[in-house]
């Protein structure tokens, strides 16, 4: 073609590596998440919006399921059942917060993980038809179980209010307590979300293993009420440190102890790192099997 | 033509996919590592290695299974190959099978910012677009509405709309655009036709005469192996070639009771490969009548009597029906029909007008054949089948022994700008001016 009659062509980027059987891309925790940020904060708002989108009530059930559990909790524990907190004076209605408290962490858990094992096979054209960062969508899993969570935690702040009045300062060291199990529960989803992909009776396993999960956590009860002999299995508990650090905080005024934040942060960090390394793994294999 | 002038590399490609019998089976194998016991292997792509350069258009065909959709996954990303290596420069957008990466539960709007974003645009400028982007699309309010709502055709129309405001440097396209209406794939055709000035195109089809119409160059895959990789007029004729023999030749596998290799050794001596003996499907699902006669072999022959793959029209050719009588007759009659890709009879002729009164006596057992030499006329591009039949009697009284409805089946390449469902040759076409008073002339019966 004579270069005199067509105009210049832009140049091209130069050529890289699309597909190959040797070279594989490791995702980078951080860099993941900077890099596709747009789409991250698209998909998260989608996600959130149509939670509820068709639905008579829409948003509003945001408010009305956390607002009726609690007022179920109240009604079973505290009139019902007369629960009593160890080492504490009988009150029905913070016993119901205290549980509360707990039950948020737990759903927020919960949701996520159980999501997980389906969560690739929900969003074929994802794998198959574009090239897309998949590790995202854990992310978006998590982006909308932490917004739902974050209006039960509204509910339970008004709730607190009325009955106990202000929290104390030690309050305010929650949200420190709370982002290592964000990261965790990430760490966690990418896991189970690769291997659900291939063993797919991960979804039907968390249907067993996740209430084992919230029963065998201080959500009922303080960790000192559970026997030594049967304490470890509560300590394997991902959930158990959050759970008991939060209600501390926010109802005993007692300070995280730092060290316990920086283990359990490591622990998070970890199994992070190591969900981000399964799933770079197994990914390569996703087209084939879906 | 430097290096740098190559948009796609393919380089030592295979793609096997591991078929595992039960769901198991897959954490066994992981288990037992290199002890390969647990699967079988399907290779759809093997050691497949190409360039193609930027501005190029290239066509991609290949029968169903030959590993094209494979192959564009790879290209695109989506897909890792068993060996070899995938290189692209600059960015690749795909329009294959309907609504790649389309949430069926997001409106058309949100599936519009999804799209562009992961093909790399970014809010700024997809919001500047947005206009152009819906214009293009023309779904009107349904923009809003959610995609699982949309009809095929406006699924096609917004997922090219994104596609074409994006920026690609490779765009890889397929027959989903035929889904759309005419006033939308003219839309783009030609937007592809100023997208080839700059950009790189992959476009795969069955429709050979789209190929030969659209690309300069094509390669064909078989079964996963690179064929031919050349001229697209070579390449599109070499593989209609190949369809019209093997497509027979794979009937007579699973026929029953039909013999192959039979010749007639009055034939002249051609490559096997190339004649067309049996057309034969189970003849009782494509065809009726009482087996006084069968068709034998169907044959479109050129004025040399060698077969015909491909027409463009206006060719004298022969058609040539064998059968074999299997009782005594004396009447037989042999007709056919030519039929359009939905079954409409354009023309057709038998033999019984030009041999009444004369018996043609048979015995059971004797090969009889019908010879029908006409000019062809123009038929626009696309497939067309011939329907045969051989019959016993009158035309008004007769008796079908065997019926065929597609007997043959070939195909007409595009371009030669047919309307209608046939043309036919002109013998001749005059335009002049009338000098004064001659207007009221008495029109006269030319006799040529």
């Amino acid at each position: 073609m004579p270069d005199t009659i067509s105009p210049p062509r832009p140049a091209l980027p130069p050529l890289t590596v699309v597909a190959s059987a040797t070279i594989r891309r490791h995702v980078g925790l951080v860099a993941s998440v900077v890099r596709n940020r747009q789409l991250l904060v698209q998909l998260s708002i989608r996600e959130i919006e149509s939670h509820f989108r068709g639905s008579l009530l829409g948003k509003v059930w945001a408010v009305v399921v956390p607002l009726f559990m609690l007022g179920l909790y109240t009604l079973v524990f505290s009139a019902i059942l007369h629960v009593k907190w160890p080492g504490e004076p009988r009150s029905e209605l913070r016993v119901a917060l205290l549980y509360f408290a707990g039950l948020i962490l737990s759903n927020f858990f919960t949701e996520c993980i159980n999501r997980a094992p389906v969560l690739f096979i929900g969003n074929v054209s994802f794998i198959k038809k574009v090239v897309f960062p998949l590790e995202i969508l854990a992310w978006v899993a998590v982006a909308g179980a932490l917004f739902r969570a974050g209006i039960s935690a509204c509910v339970l702040i008004v709730y607190y209010l009325i009955i106990e009045g202000l929290p104390p300062v030690s309050a305010i060291a929650i949200p420190a307590i709370v982002a290592p199990l964000v990261l965790m529960v990430a760490g966690l989803t990418w896991i189970f979300a690769a291997i659900g992909v291939f063993v797919r009776d991960l979804r039907h396993a968390m249907m067993v293993v996740m209430p084992a999960m919230m029963f065998l956590s201080p959500i009922f009860f303080p960790l000192s009420a559970v026997p030594e002999k049967i304490r470890f299995i509560f300590y394997i508990n991902p959930l158990t440190y959050p759970v008991e650090a939060v209600r501390n905080a926010l109802f005993f005024g007692m300070w995280p102890n730092w060290l316990a934040i920086a283990c359990y942060a490591g622990a998070a960090w970890f199994i992070a790192w190591a969900g981000l390394t399964i799933f770079t793994k197994l990914r390569t294999g996703f087209a084939d099997v879906i | 033509m430097s290096d740098s002038d190559i948009a796609i590399e393919v380089d030592g490609v295979s793609k096997c996919y591991r078929i595992f019998d039960q769901p198991k089976d897959r954490v066994l194998q992981l288990l037992a590592r290199n002890k390969r016991r647990y699967f079988r292997e399907f290779w759809a792509l093997r050691d497949l290695s190409f360039q193609i350069r930027r501005g190029e258009t290239m066509g991609i065909i290949g029968r169903n299974g030959a590993g094209k959709s494979t192959l564009l996954q790879l290209i695109s990303g989506t897909l890792t190959p068993t060996s070899g290596t995938v290189r692209i420069a600059g960015r690749v957008a795909a329009l294959l099978e309907l609504g790649a990466g389309f949430n069926p539960d997001f409106t058309g709007r949100e599936n519009v910012i999804l799209n562009a974003t992961i093909l790399g645009l970014t809010r700024a400028q997809i919001d500047e677009r947005m206009d152009d982007i819906l214009g293009f699309a023309d779904i009107g309010d349904f923009v809003d509405q959610p995609v699982k709502t949309y009809s095929s055709g406006m699924f096609v129309r917004l997922a090219f709309s994104v596609v074409a405001h994006v920026d690609a440097d490779i765009l890889m396209v397929d027959e989903a655009l035929a889904v759309g209406d005419a006033v939308f794939t003219q839309r783009c055709m030609r937007f592809l036709r100023r997208f080839q000035d700059n950009g790189t195109l992959l476009f795969v089809s069955h429709d050979t005469g789209a190929v030969v119409g659209l690309c300069r160059n094509a390669i064909w895959l078989e079964r996963g192996k690179m064929r031919m990789n050349g001229n697209a007029k070579d390449v599109a004729e070499a593989y209609l070639a190949f369809c019209v023999t093997s497509r027979n030749s794979d009937m007579q596998i699973g026929a029953r009771g039909l013999s192959t290799g039979d010749s007639d050794p009055a034939l002249p001596a051609t490559d096997p490969a190339e004649r067309v003996e049996f057309f034969g499907f189970d003849p009782d699902t494509t065809g009726f009548g009482l087996r006084g006669a069968t068709i034998g072999a169907v044959d479109l022959l050129d004025q040399q009597g060698e077969i015909i793959p491909a027409i463009e029209g206006g060719e004298r050719v022969v058609l040539r029906v064998r059968c074999t009588a299997n009782r005594a007759m004396t009447k037989p009659i042999i007709g056919f029909f030519i039929k359009d890709r939905l079954g409409q009879y354009l023309f057709g002729e038998n033999s019984y007008v030009t041999y009444r009164g004369r018996d043609i006596p048979l015995e059971p057992g004797q090969t009889f054949e019908a010879r029908f030499s006409f000019d062809l006329p123009f038929l626009p591009g696309g497939d067309y089948s011939v329907c045969v039949a051989v019959a016993e009697g009158t035309q008004e009284a007769h008796v079908q022994h065997h019926w065929i409805h597609d007997a043959l089946v070939f195909k007409s390449l595009a371009g030669n700008g047919v309307r209608g469902l046939i043309g036919i040759p002109m013998n001749g076409i005059e335009l002049r001016a009338l000098p004064a008073g001659r207007e009221t002339e008495p029109a006269v019966a030319r006799r040529d």
